[in-house]
């Protein structure tokens, strides 16, 4: 250490005596003596209204203090103004940061403190701006904005850069620190480290005995006005330092306040861990907002791919069933054409030979009659495969053929009302609704015992084909479940509804049990127009 | 770059407005005035020097509203120091070199002592200026209560208010005729190139300074459109002047006393100081900026500036006379506020409150030529205020 620094420090800075503060006849500060030494951080605590911010205020001159002497260096100080008090060198940052609002950021700093006589020294106030604001973190594009314009804690940065951006033997700083954020309390406490160890001297009043512990080497306690204990921080816990403010020793008043301080700050301490925990959210939740609508977009997709899949499979499975009518009539052919008439050949070969033959008549004969009951089993499965009828006289024709042999068989009586005006319909529409009818009147064949069955084809008053096939019989045991009749190989209504939902129709089966069941469908017209 | 344009308008709507508003009723004006008789050069030289009493009143009540004072007392006070003028060179014989800084001096100091009790004892600076505005009425009614209007003989006196600047042939006796446009004035055509010329340099340099520290600048095509603007239109008064007898005295004081004040309060530490104690005294006096002493330079200079606003009347009447100042105090508040200055105090520009006092000076020149009545001039007039005092509060937030 330099020695003139020494000395400079060695000897006190300020030294009051008998200071003391009236407003009106209220006693706010009540003659206070003490010494404040070259680089010293002081620390003062009270309560609420105990003088904290009067006393920094008449330090700073911003109220004439009502009598007492103030030494400073060890020449009087008159302290009437607050100019006195910055020639001397004595700055403050108050309680809330008074700023002239519509000046820009950086002739606030050097307000009052302006170097150059006339005009303003841009030169020297600029970069020091700059290096003030960026010990705080903030941008250099802060110093043309609007003071008007800041958040609260750009004004506090402002505050205290005003007291910081000429060097001052004595900051006083009236809980300055309070509305800065954690980061930032942190970067300024040990800014007043570091501009202690120059010899600046600091007097800090604050709440949070936390700060005060971490840097102070004093800590002075005022109570109602009094100067009632300067204590050395390293000889003092801060229980010591509560009782003092309080002003008792009573265990049952100090706790809670110790508690409540802790918690205090514990809780400041948390604000700041959620309000960081907040933006981390925010980005993050940012981030999920766009995975999210990227995960739509492909879901979507998706969507769509099965949607075309969907279409496919129907396509596919339409052509499967015409294939399957194409392969069903080419066998019909063959069987007719081919088997059929072959049969039909050793019929008639069997019918010369028992014509010149006479002892196996009788065989041959049954052989015969045999051969002519599989060509006409084989007849009716060709029909049963390929309805004829249908290929060439349409679906009435060949429901009505169907429905007469159906009824004939069975021996129930059958009613049938078909649509006169039906027309044609493209290929596959008539053969499904053949099929359906044809699967219908087996079903009711098989498991109905019905006395009356009528039959319905005719366009609905939307151009809709409605197929209805009503019966008398037992109706169904129990509601209906393809899943169930599928796995149990009955595929008759599986068919049914397969066949319907490839014609892209509705199938509606009601039933009563003893009374009977309707199976209805609807079938979008092919041709509205008609 | 029209893009550019129109972005600078809006943020800046605040600063450009009553320009903008200024231009729009001299072009209306123009246009309906027979023979465009509104900016024939005799009525521009007229409307100048008429407005040339008010507009310095207007720069001083200014910076009184900028400090969130007002001074009713100025419109008497000049009337009554223009009368003291008179008297003096007329009854006592001074000199005038003598007579003017006598006046000037006088108005500081009536200035400083209204300021005296706001000041000292925060009485409200309107009830302080009434009661000046009373005590110099009554002074001017009494100086002149044995002569009547007294009718001032000194030449160069009444040159201030009703002369014009000489020419080059008259500084400069041998300078031959070169017939280079006769009948125009030169030395005004030259003034006009030079204060051009200082106008430009002075907008570069600030232009590089700012660069220097990283500050926000114009993009190069609007400073290159500014100054081009600016330039044309400085030199569009200047050949309308030039055309008639060139720049009066009364118009070269007014721009020397704007040039002043506009420096003053844009460039020096004093004029930040007016305006962070307009914008928050109390942080102003925490900054170790005396209110006080402030109060008593803007009310000093608003003194001096009275002083100078009687002298110009007188000097153009050639005559002080009891009525003289009857309700400039009035006209130079509204012409401020006209031309942007904030009544909750903090903000406006002396070239502003200029602007300001053109704006009423054409209404009444325009209305005038019109032959429209007095009544409903006075109507006109207090509408314009309205709107611009709405204006003002209207764009107060967005406006730098």
């Amino acid at each position: 250490m330099r020695l003139d620094v020494f000395l400079r420090m060695a000897s006190p800075l300020l030294i009051a005596q008998h200071l003391t503060q009236r407003f009106g006849k209220r006693l706010v500060l009540d003659d206070l003596s003490f010494e404040l030494t070259p680089g010293e951080v002081v620390g003062v605590v009270g309560r609420r209204g105990a003088g904290k911010s009067v006393l920094l205020q008449t330090l700073a001159g911003a109220q004439p203090f009502s009598s007492g002497t103030l030494h400073w260096r060890g020449q009087p100080l008159k302290l009437r103004h607050r100019r006195q008090a910055m020639r001397a060198g004595i700055e403050l940052v108050p309680q809330t940061p008074l700023l002239a609002e519509h000046l820009d950021v950086l002739t606030n700093i050097f307000l009052g403190r302006e170097p150059g006589w006339v005009l303003p020294d841009w030169g020297r106030m600029v970069p020091r701006a700059r290096e003030l604001l960026a010990l705080f973190d903030l941008p250099a594009a802060l110093l043309r904005e609007r003071v008007a314009d800041l958040s609260d804690e750009q004004r506090q940065v402002v505050a205290i850069a005003q007291a910081l951006c000429v060097p001052a033997p004595l900051v006083l700083l009236d809980d300055a620190l309070a509305t800065l954020s954690f980061q930032r309390q942190g970067k300024f406490l040990e800014l007043i480290q570091t501009l202690a160890h120059t010899g600046t001297t600091f007097l800090i009043v604050s709440e949070n005995l936390k700060h005060l512990f971490a840097i102070t080497q004093r800590v002075w306690v005022l109570y109602e006005g009094r100067l009632v204990a300067v204590r050395r921080t390293a000889e003092v816990t801060p229980r010591e330092i509560v009782e003092l403010i309080v002003g008792a020793t009573q265990q049952e008043k100090v706790t809670p306040i110790i508690w409540a301080l802790e918690s205090y700050h514990t809780a400041q301490r948390q604000a700041e861990d959620l309000r960081q925990t907040q933006t981390a959210l925010r980005e993050n939740l940012a981030a999920q907002g766009s995975l999210n609508q990227q995960l739509v977009q492909r879901l979507s997709e998706q969507v769509v791919a099965l949607d075309q899949l969907n279409l496919a499979l129907q396509a596919a499975q339409r052509r499967l069933l015409t294939e399957r009518e194409q392969e069903r009539k080419h066998l019909a052919r063959e069987l007719h054409d081919q088997v059929i008439q072959d049969l039909l050949s050793f019929i008639y070969r069997f019918e010369e030979l028992a014509l010149s033959e006479t002892e196996a008549s009788d065989d041959l004969a049954e052989i015969r009659h045999g051969l002519r009951r599989v060509v006409t089993d084989l007849r009716q499965l060709c029909s049963d495969l390929r309805p004829p009828t249908i290929d060439r006289h349409g679906l009435p024709a060949a429901l009505r053929s169907h429905a007469h042999e159906w009824a004939e068989t069975n021996g129930v009586d059958l009613t049938l009302e078909i649509d006169t005006h039906l027309g044609r319909l493209p290929e596959a529409t008539e053969l499904s609704i053949f099929r359906i009818v044809q699967e219908g009147l087996t079903n009711i064949r098989k498991h109905a015992a019905a006395q009356h069955v009528r039959l319905e084809l005719q366009r609905t008053a939307n151009a809709n084909l409605l197929v209805r096939l009503s019966d008398d019989g037992r109706g169904l045991p129990a509601p209906l479940n393809l899943a169930t009749l599928s796995a149990n190989k009955h595929f008759g209504l599986v068919g049914i509804s397969e066949r319907i939902a490839l014609l892209g129709g509705t199938l509606k089966i009601e039933t009563t049990p003893e009374a009977g069941t309707v199976l209805q469908v609807e079938i979008p017209s092919p041709s509205p127009t008609l | 770059m029209l893009n550019n344009l129109q972005k600078i308008l809006r943020e800046n709507i605040r600063e450009y407005g009553m320009y903008i508003a200024l231009f729009l009723i001299m072009a209306y004006f123009a246009l309906r005035t027979q023979n465009n008789a509104f900016i024939s050069p005799r009525n521009i030289s007229n409307l100048l020097n008429q407005t040339g009493y008010i507009a310095v009143l207007a720069v001083g009540m200014t910076l009184i509203i900028v400090i969130r004072q007002i001074d009713l007392s100025v419109g008497f006070l000049a009337g009554f120091l223009g009368a003291v003028a008179a008297i003096a060179l007329k009854f006592w014989g001074l000199p005038v070199w003598l007579v003017i800084p006598m006046v000037l001096a006088l108005g500081a100091v009536a200035g400083v002592i209204t300021a005296l009790p706001v000041a000292q004892l925060g009485i409200p600076s309107f009830v302080a200026s009434l009661a000046g505005w009373l005590i110099y009425r009554g002074a001017l009614v009494l100086v002149l209560a044995g002569s009547g209007t007294v009718i001032i003989e000194d030449p160069a006196f009444n040159a201030i208010g009703s002369g014009f600047i000489p020419d080059l042939q008259d500084l400069i006796p041998g300078l031959p005729d070169i017939g280079f446009l006769p009948g125009v004035h030169k030395l005004t055509l030259l003034l006009g190139l030079l204060a051009i010329g200082l106008y430009i340099w002075g907008e570069i340099d600030s232009r590089r300074k700012k660069q220097a520290y990283n500050f926000e600048i114009l993009p190069m095509d609007m400073f290159v459109l500014k100054l081009a603007f600016t330039s044309a239109l400085i030199m569009g008064v200047v050949w309308v002047l030039a055309q008639f007898n060139g720049l009066s005295w009364t118009v070269v004081i007014v721009l020397l006393v704007v040039a002043f004040y506009n420096f003053v309060t844009t460039q020096t530490v004093l004029g930040r100081h007016i305006y962070a104690v307009g914008g928050n005294p109390e942080a102003a006096e925490l900054s170790g900026i005396s209110v006080k002493r402030l109060t008593y330079i803007v009310f000093g200079s608003m003194g001096m500036l009275a002083a100078l606003s009687g002298i110009l009347y007188s000097a153009r009447l050639k005559s002080a006379a009891p009525q003289a100042g009857t309700l400039f105090e009035l006209d130079a508040i509204a012409a401020a506020y006209v031309g942007g200055v904030s009544a909750a105090g903090g903000v406006g520009k002396v070239i502003g409150s200029i602007i300001g006092a053109l704006v009423m000076s054409s209404l009444t020149s325009g209305m005038n030529l019109q032959g429209i009545d007095i009544s409903y001039q006075y109507i006109v007039k207090g509408a314009v205020l309205v709107v611009a005092v709405v204006f003002d509060v209207a764009t107060r937030n967005r406006g730098k």
